[in-house]
């Protein structure tokens, strides 16, 4: 029994990490926007939604493969990020805050509404990236996909965190986040980061998206609660930092487990977001933000 | 002057509008349907609408009733209450129609609850989780008022009941229930801790889901815990194919799961992938294969010949023959009563209820003033998935 009952608490805390590794990808992305242009923005759900859905599509194509079709959805929803800033972000929002705000949330309902137009209600399903089904640990099992997900996340933190220490381009974003006039006289293409920044966000929420679709499908619908959980997990961790939002969507998904696993399913969101209200009362930059100056 | 001339024209448009409606309505007898036609669910109704033509063309060809013909009049509730309040009163009052077909949701079918006892008029939803037996009808029994409302489906109650029954023939005593967080979960809930008791299972984990989550292993691992030889419940959607493919990580593919009826479709059968071991259902007939049904069953022929009708009429098939027949039996049910009592709303519900053997396309109803499905349990059915169809088991 005493077994039993630790490979039961290893198994929440396992499933906890599932869903927290996917919410960190949403708020990678999302803290990375916002870390670059101060955009808070709304429609990141919907590229990881666009990266799963572009990728079954992809994978479907007679004689394509699983790796040509994930690097097609990748490209095309990078170049959407690309499209949505130059088309709308760049165009409408002029740096208001809440105008942008209004312009990221008008953008999630419009690339819902488009996928609901070219993939209706349906889910899709899409073969897994590992042969196995699933990792056994301490008597509990996950899910095999668990692995590469995990990996990616923090691979692209890494990289992320490489990208703003060390080249030149991350310095200049960083720049442009924090004194964005400043950053214009010294030359800096304010409006080129804002561009790059979408892109890569874009790009990263397409690789959580084609990475979750093996473990719960993709629907047209499907961006908004993951970005909800991402986004809050992002603010807990320290908006803009990007191993705040790692950590801060992994704090959401172990939270999410262990509550409906050691409580009760009907009152996991009220813990969690009763935690996570705690957590901005007692450090309201987030975990790993910075005093604002 | 000109803005007068325009109301004028207007009123007088109107005017002839209404008239010309109440000639019309004179050598006609009006069927109203108000299903939602558009939007996620709009297929639904479409297939009733669809079900419902037929009955009234088959209907027609034979002279209609007493010599007039039969029309439907819809209007499109697009699954929201406001506009099925709405469409109700509209077929009423202006269309004079003289029973009601539809609406699909639960929300809808409570809203316009209070218009049917008000204007005596008969009318008929489609989703299970309706708790018209379970509530409603004990509510007005109390109350000593009629009811309106049909709902012909098997429903979520039944559906336990019939899967709790198959269960103890199977000798399996350890039933663990896993649903959604949302109405449809609550009442599934309850019915299967009803029957549970009722027939002798012992009910050892209720776990709930939110359905908009990514991974249910936490659910299902504590349901692992609880040491089931039964699962049920009633997921639905894409969902249900994370929870089973949950259960299956968590090593408990040989445990038999029950899910919703929703689910009963070739497409969730595919997405499902490899995971589709010892997955159960419960149905009335129309949902199996007709090849399935045995020679010596009435209503395999019965069945085979509403499908046959269908593709000659609509020159295609459904999306589902079961939401087909749902509208088929409801005109038909419409139909028959009217030849019976004619078309007074009061006189259409009695008959209706008193009627023991009703031979519909999806089943053999049997009505009752505490049983306004009439889906019994014989006329149900225990599904499982066997190669990449919904089969009956014993």
């Amino acid at each position: 029994m005493e077994h039993g009952l630790l490979s039961l608490y290893v198994q929440f805390v396992l499933s906890g990490l599932t869903m927290g590794t996917i919410y960190a990808m949403v708020g990678i992305g999302f803290s990375f926007i916002y870390r670059v242009t101060t955009v808070l923005n709304f429609a990141q759900g919907e590229f990881l939604m666009l990266g799963g859905m572009f990728a079954i599509t992809m994978n479907s194509i007679p004689g394509s493969s699983l790796g040509l079709a994930v690097a097609a959805a990748i490209l095309i929803v990078t170049a959407i990020g690309i499209l949505f800033h130059r088309g709308a972000i760049r165009v409408l929002g002029k740096a208001e805050p809440v105008r942008m705000i209004l312009i990221t949330i008008a953008g999630s309902m419009f690339f819902q509404g488009v996928a609901f137009l070219i993939w209706g209600t349906d889910d899709y399903a899409m073969p897994s990236f590992l042969k196995a089904q699933t990792i056994s640990f301490l008597g509990a099992v996950v899910n095999a996909q668990l692995l590469p997900i995990f990996v990616t996340a923090v691979l692209v933190t890494f990289i992320l965190k490489i990208f703003f220490d060390k080249t030149i381009w991350g310095k200049a974003t960083t720049a442009c986040a924090e004194r964005r006039e400043a950053s214009m006289l010294m030359g800096i293409n304010v409006d080129r980061m804002g561009m790059l920044s979408f892109a890569i966000s874009a790009g990263i929420g397409a690789i959580g998206g084609i990475l979750i679709t093996p473990v719960c499908l993709m629907q047209y619908q499907k961006g908004v609660p993951l970005a909800i959980k991402g986004i809050a997990g992002a603010v807990v961790g320290g908006l803009g930092n990007i191993w705040g939002a790692m950590l801060g969507g992994l704090i959401m998904g172990l939270l999410e487990a262990l509550s409906a696993g050691v409580v009760a399913s009907y009152l996991s969101d009220i813990i969690v977001f009763i935690v996570l209200m705690l957590v901005l009362f007692l450090k309201p930059q987030g975990l790993l933000g910075k005093k604002a100056s | 002057m000109k803005r007068r001339g325009a109301f004028v024209a207007m009123a007088i448009a109107a005017v002839l509008v209404f008239t010309a409606g109440a000639l019309y309505a004179a050598d006609t007898i009006i069927l109203g349907a108000n299903y939602g036609m558009t939007g996620t669910m709009g297929w639904i109704g479409g297939d009733c609408v669809d079900g419902a033509n037929l009955a009234i063309d088959q209907a027609n060809k034979k002279g209609g009733i007493k010599g007039k013909q039969i029309e439907l009049v819809m209007y499109d509730s697009k699954n929201d209450a406001d506009t099925a309040r709405t469409n109700f009163e509209k077929l009423v009052k202006r269309d004079k129609a003289i029973a009601i077909l539809g609406p699909v949701s639960n929300q809808e079918t409570e809203t316009v609850l209070p218009l049917s006892d008000k204007n005596a008029i008969v009318y008929t939803a489609v989703s299970g989780g309706v708790q018209v037996n379970e509530r409603i009808l004990p509510e007005y029994k109390k109350e000593g008022k009629k009811c309106y409302l049909w709902a012909l489906t098997v429903g979520t109650a039944r559906q336990g009941e019939v899967f709790a029954v198959w269960a103890k023939k199977k000798g399996f005593k350890r039933l663990a229930l896993i649903d959604p967080l949302d109405q449809m979960g609550d009442l599934s809930t309850a019915t299967y801790e009803q029957y549970a008791k009722k027939y002798g299972l012992e009910v050892v984990a209720k776990e709930r889901y939110d359905v908009k989550g990514t991974d249910f292993t936490t659910q299902m691992s504590k349901i692992k815990a609880a040491n089931p030889d039964v699962i049920a419940g009633m997921p639905s959607g894409g969902p249900t194919v994370t929870i089973v493919k949950n259960r299956d990580q968590l090593g408990m593919s040989h445990i038999p799961f029950k899910v919703s009826d929703a689910n009963l479709s070739k497409s969730f059968i595919t997405l499902l992938g490899e995971n589709t071991k010892n997955i159960y259902n419960v149905a009335a007939k129309i949902q199996i294969p007709p090849d399935y049904l045995k020679d010596s069953d009435s209503q395999k022929k019965v069945i085979m010949d509403f499908q046959k009708a269908f593709k000659t009429k609509f020159n295609k098939e459904p999306k589902s023959w079961f939401f087909a027949s749902v509208g088929y039996d409801t005109a038909l049910m419409y139909i028959k009563a009217m030849e019976a009592v004619g078309t007074n709303g009061a006189k259409m519900r009695d008959w209706i209820e008193k009627q023991k053997a009703f031979q519909g396309a999806q089943a053999v109803y049997s009505w009752s003033d505490s049983d306004h499905r009439g889906i019994g349990v014989e006329q149900c059915v225990v599904m499982m998935i066997k190669g990449d169809d919904w089969v009956p088991v014993d």
